[in-house]
């Protein structure tokens, strides 16, 4: 079979329900499921227009600090609780606890201590990721081959050099598995974030359509998140191939959480 | 030429309550190839490693050029046995080569060409932009090999080299290392359980018994130089050494 | 041996010393963190009412619910898929573009047609728990190795036999650990549709909390919700490590 009739056999179920669903829609006239032209029109209407600026921008802004924060603080921090073992001793416990919590149940804690804002919402992806990203290069810090260990040793590599050229890549298949899940956690963080009443977000317009009888508006919204959650996903098997697949790694799924 | 650069005294290695090595002593003159040979589960890689300053011994002591191993010494180069886990996936060829040269303090250049030069010494030109896993098993240990000699160590130390390839790639391998001995003035001291490739290659052999692991003899191999695969393994003398060293390493496993 | 025992400890202990002390000491504002003592009084009122243990009861059933209903639906048809180069073909690339798409996407629609109620909080933990599960069935389905495959097919096992016998047992441990995972990401999803959706459980009692300024309480609901999500882990993690037992 060659690529091409490949993916066209792979595109027969996406396309048929789409246009199962537009044949459904045009004539049921029910107003929880406008049809696709009136979607197109409201995501335009309602993302590409100003919205963009004022709620799509700041949404993924939000997204990109929080999940740089929690990732490079989760990378940190594992990089020491491998190598220190009363460390990961003495916060074992603790970690385990966190990493398990669910990040949106910690939404209250953080409203009533930051406010509803930006601030709050970064800092609870931050939360989200971080321990994930912990755990795992926590893990693959540990998993490094005694092998290469013995190659750091024998040749003397700095400590610089030993972490960034030989532990951190020789953990990769964790931290890149981990950064993975992380991200797509983020997400849902995200927008679960923008409604406990943000006045902006991609999240917060979408539930607000909701409350306020705008189906068509809502939809652009649910579309929009599908959008992101599968575009972001997309770009991270990027990503993964050109990191730990071209150095013929597998990316090791460890500790998950939501 | 018959000045001590190795000399391993009374060496003693307890793992808990295991008694792995027990009181070894052998010494290795400079420019000299040394192999270690013994039954599997002898100490000759625990002895090696704590040559190479990655185990601290129980008790006794090893020196190098007259100064006390306490830990991987500067002049000291490893080639590990397992040539997949040893090379970095992630570098080049000649990111891995020149990682210990940069490590070392040499400026990019002179890694370099001093990594290009060592790549070209074990038969590698043209494979510096490729990655370890895109050359074969031979070709890899050859890489490591080169990392090795372009460190430009005093001593050579190398832990079963060439196990993990074919039959044919080994006597490649072997017939790479005898030349390269001369061209990088370098004391080789190799742990090998194959016999033949110790007879074929030493100087000397070192011949440990069993756990715990003591010297059994240490056998002169006065073939002629330069020694090749057919010529040198068709001597009266070789047979005769092949014969010595596995009667050593066999009575003592039954 | 006994640091292994006694650090942990020292840990958890340390964590609580400071908690205490900070907010006794002013550095934090209690009405910013309340005192851990005032927490640890919220949690055994809490333990001690009713409404409390109705709403683990709700949160617990709609977990479960999602998560037995996810599995129900995605194992077989996990099975079926991996064992067929056709239906893999069919179905992989619509569902490999379902699993990103995070579950509250579509929480508004299900909010608007189920109004919150179970069903809505099946609906919503199952669009997070049944995809993943599902690709990594037929993944650990497809993972076999080709030997024992031929070995099956040589003794002209039947399909049935094959999936039965061969397949699933080789796809158990991938199973077990995607279970795992859904079965955390089924628990927040839980606590989002109770949070956002309104939905009764430990998520809405917390909402409560928080809108009555009840710091104690709410501390002690996040602390509740750590707890079982701890519980959970540890079980999935025990069920784990059974089937890389059996292997």
């Amino acid at each position: 079979m060659s690529r091409l009739t490949g993916l066209l056999w792979q595109a027969i179920l996406p396309a048929a329900l789409i246009a199962g669903y537009q044949f459904w829609a045009v004539r049921a006239h029910n107003p929880y499921f406008p049809p696709l032209g009136a979607i197109a029109r409201e995501f335009r209407a309602t993302w590409l227009g100003p919205g963009f600026t004022e709620h799509v921008l700041p949404s993924l802004w939000n997204l990109v600090r929080g999940y740089l924060i929690g990732l490079l603080a989760g990378v940190a921090g594992g990089v020491l609780l491998g190598r220190v073992r009363v460390l990961r001793d003495l916060l074992g416990p603790l970690v385990g606890f966190f990493l398990t919590l669910p990040a949106v149940a910690l939404l209250p804690i953080f409203v009533i201590a930051l406010g509803i804002g930006a601030t709050m919402q970064v800092g609870v992806i931050v939360f989200s990721v971080f321990f994930v990203v912990l755990v795992n290069t926590t893990a693959g810090m540990r998993a490094v081959d005694a092998a290469l260990i013995d190659v750091g040793r024998a040749y003397r590599i700095g400590p610089l050099r030993r972490l960034f050229l030989l532990l951190l890549p020789a953990a990769a298949p964790y931290i890149v598995a981990a950064a993975r899940t992380a991200l797509s956690i983020a997400v849902l963080v995200m927008v679960v974030s923008e409604m406990v009443g943000a006045p902006y977000g991609i999240g917060a317009v979408t539930l607000l359509a909701q409350q306020e009888f705008q189906y068509a508006r809502m939809w652009a919204g649910m579309v929009l998140l599908a959008l992101l959650g599968y575009s972001l996903n997309a770009a991270f098997a990027l990503v993964e191939r050109f990191t730990v697949g071209r150095w013929g790694m597998v990316a090791t799924t460890g500790e998950g959480r939501s | 030429m018959s000045d001590t650069l190795v000399s391993v005294e009374h060496l003693t290695k307890f793992y808990g309550d295991h008694l792995a090595v027990d009181g070894v002593t052998f010494g290795v003159r400079t420019g000299e190839m040394v192999s270690i040979v013994g039954p599997s589960g002898a100490g000759k890689t625990t002895a090696l490693r704590i040559v190479a300053g990655l185990l601290e011994p129980t008790s006794g002591s090893v020196t190098i050029g007259g100064v006390r191993v306490t830990g991987p010494p500067p002049d000291v180069a490893v080639v590990f046995q397992d040539y997949s886990r040893s090379l970095l996936p992630w570098l080049t060829v000649l990111g891995n080569v020149t990682l210990p040269l940069r490590a070392k303090g040499l400026s990019r250049t002179a890694a370099r060409t001093a990594a290009l030069d060592a790549l070209a010494a074990v038969g590698l030109d043209g494979t510096a932009r490729r990655r370890p896993r895109e050359l074969s098993g031979g070709m890899q240990q050859r890489v490591a090999i080169a990392r090795a000699l372009a460190y430009r160590p005093k001593l050579l130390v190398m832990d079963e080299p060439f196990a993990s390839v074919d039959a044919q790639t080994r006597m490649d391998l072997e017939d790479l290392i005898l030349p390269l001995r001369q061209e990088y003035a370098v004391t080789i001291m190799l742990v090998t359980h194959d016999i033949d490739e110790a007879v074929y290659l030493s100087d000397r052999i070192v011949v440990l018994s069993p756990a715990p692991s003591t010297v059994l003899r240490v056998i002169d191999v006065d073939l002629p130089l330069p020694r090749s695969q057919t010529a040198t393994k068709e001597l009266p003398g070789f047979a005769r050494l092949r014969h010595e060293v596995l009667d050593l390493v066999r009575a003592r496993t039954d | 041996m006994i640091r292994r025992a006694v650090l942990p400890a020292l840990g958890i202990a340390g964590a609580a010393g400071l908690w205490e002390s900070a907010t006794r000491s002013g550095l934090v504002a209690p009405t910013d963190v309340p005192t851990l003592t005032s927490t640890v009084t919220a949690l055994g009122d809490l333990l001690g009412s009713v409404p409390f243990w109705v709403a683990i009861g709700d949160t617990v059933r709609s977990w479960a619910l999602g998560l037995v209903a996810s599995a129900a639906v995605a194992i077989p048809l996990g099975l079926a898929i991996g064992a067929s180069e056709r239906a893999w073909r069919f179905v992989r690339i619509p569902v490999e573009a379902l699993r990103p798409i995070p579950p509250i996407v579509i929480l508004p629609l299900a909010l608007l047609i189920l109004h919150g109620g179970i069903t809505f909080k099946i609906m919503l933990i199952m669009q997070g728990a049944l995809w993943p599960l599902l690709i990594q069935t037929s993944y650990g389905v497809r993972d076999i190795d080709r030997v024992v495959l031929d070995t099956a097919r040589s003794y002209r096992l039947g399909w049935w036999r094959r999936v039965v016998f061969v397949r699933l047992p080789a796809a158990l441990p991938i199973v077990a650990s995607a279970l795992k995972l859904a079965a955390a990401s089924a628990f927040a999803v839980a606590l989002v549709t109770e949070l956002i959706g309104g939905a009764p459980g430990l998520g809405q009692l917390l909402v409560v909390a928080a809108g009555g300024n009840d710091l104690p309480r709410v501390y002690a609901l996040t602390l509740v919700a750590g707890l079982f999500g701890l519980l959970v882990a540890a079980a999935f993690g025990a069920l784990q490590r059974r089937v890389a037992q059996t292997r």
